[in-house]
């Protein structure tokens, strides 16, 4: 009976030693997992219709063109500064370690990110879509 | 219950003393100051600057100077002005010679230290067996605290490696 007792105790320990040494054996099995998302960065950064939204009001807008064009490609700048905010408020939001473009995350093995490019729009739609143009008088 | 709190704690230590994530992250933005191969380059090209400047500057100036007393004297001085207008031209070329002889064994150097970095780089993709190693450039988003981060053990390493990188000014361009 004791030494029934005793195997039983011993178990866990074994289970335990087991894992270690095949944690030691199997490096790739102790790989740290991470949460990596993916993002089309070119569709993002010129590929999206917010772009073709904003340039399209240069036929719009009445008013000197030269101002109306400066105005287009300040509101374009200002989409770009915000790319990155938007990309970093979707990651924490889904308690991601990495976000990469979809190029990169193929070269670094991970073709199967899930990819984040519509949630990010979806942000810069709702804080550029509507907004008029700041147009120098 | 011991012996599985052991075992537990075990498993856990163990699997946290060999786990590494399969992508690595390195920010290379401050490696002029973090590498002491660059900032120690950085700083003998400052020197090399100064000491050139000191070479060149006294004599200049004091040939302008004259040149610009000879210019007040009028048109008989003629000769003498062409001539400190000449020896003018030659300090500036030779001075120009020696900024394009400290440019090229400053780009000669800086090759050095990117060929030690992507060594570096390797010997961190063996050491954690990870898939990759990433330049901070090239994500989109990296959570500060993400244990991906290796720019640490990069510098590490690569102050490890080459600690220093001369400055050779006699050498050809590469």
């Amino acid at each position: 009976m004791t030494g029934l007792i005793g195997k039983r105790k011993q178990a866990p320990c074994r289970a335990a030693l087991a894992l270690l040494l095949s944690c030691a054996l199997s490096p790739a099995a102790a790989k740290e997992t991470l949460l990596v998302l993916s993002v089309d960065a070119e569709y993002l950064e010129s590929g999206m219709p917010l772009y073709g939204q904003i340039g399209a009001q240069l036929a719009l807008i009445k008013g000197e063109r030269d101002a109306i064009a400066l105005a287009i490609e300040l509101r374009r700048s200002e989409v770009l500064t915000a790319l990155p905010e938007a990309i970093a408020k979707v990651a924490q939001a889904a308690n991601a370690d990495l976000v990469l473009d979809r190029s990169v995350a193929e070269r670094a093995g991970e073709p199967a990110a899930r990819d984040i490019t519509p949630e990010v729009e979806r942000i810069l739609v709702a804080q550029f879509g509507q907004r008029a143009l700041e147009i120098e008088q | 219950m011991k012996p599985l709190v052991l075992a537990t704690w075990l498993a856990v230590s163990a699997g946290a003393a060999v786990a590494s994530p399969p992508i690595l992250v390195v920010d290379l933005s401050e490696a002029y100051s973090r590498s002491t191969a660059l900032a120690g380059l950085l700083a003998d090209v400052d020197r090399q600057l100064q000491a050139l400047s000191a070479r060149h500057r006294p004599g200049l100036d004091r040939l302008r100077s004259e040149l610009g007393k000879l210019k007040q004297q009028g048109a008989g001085t003629r000769d003498p002005q062409l001539a400190i207008a000449k020896q003018i031209s030659d300090i500036e070329t030779a001075a120009e010679l020696e900024q394009d002889q400290l440019s090229i064994a400053n780009q000669n150097a800086i090759a050095i230290v990117n060929a030690a970095i992507a060594a570096v780089k390797s010997t961190l993709k063996e050491e954690t067996q990870a898939r990759i190693v990433l330049d901070v450039q090239e994500t989109q988003y990296l959570r500060p605290t993400c244990a991906c981060i290796a720019t640490e053990r990069l510098y590490e390493l690569l102050n490890a490696t080459l600690p220093r990188v001369e400055l050779r000014l006699d050498a050809a361009p590469q």
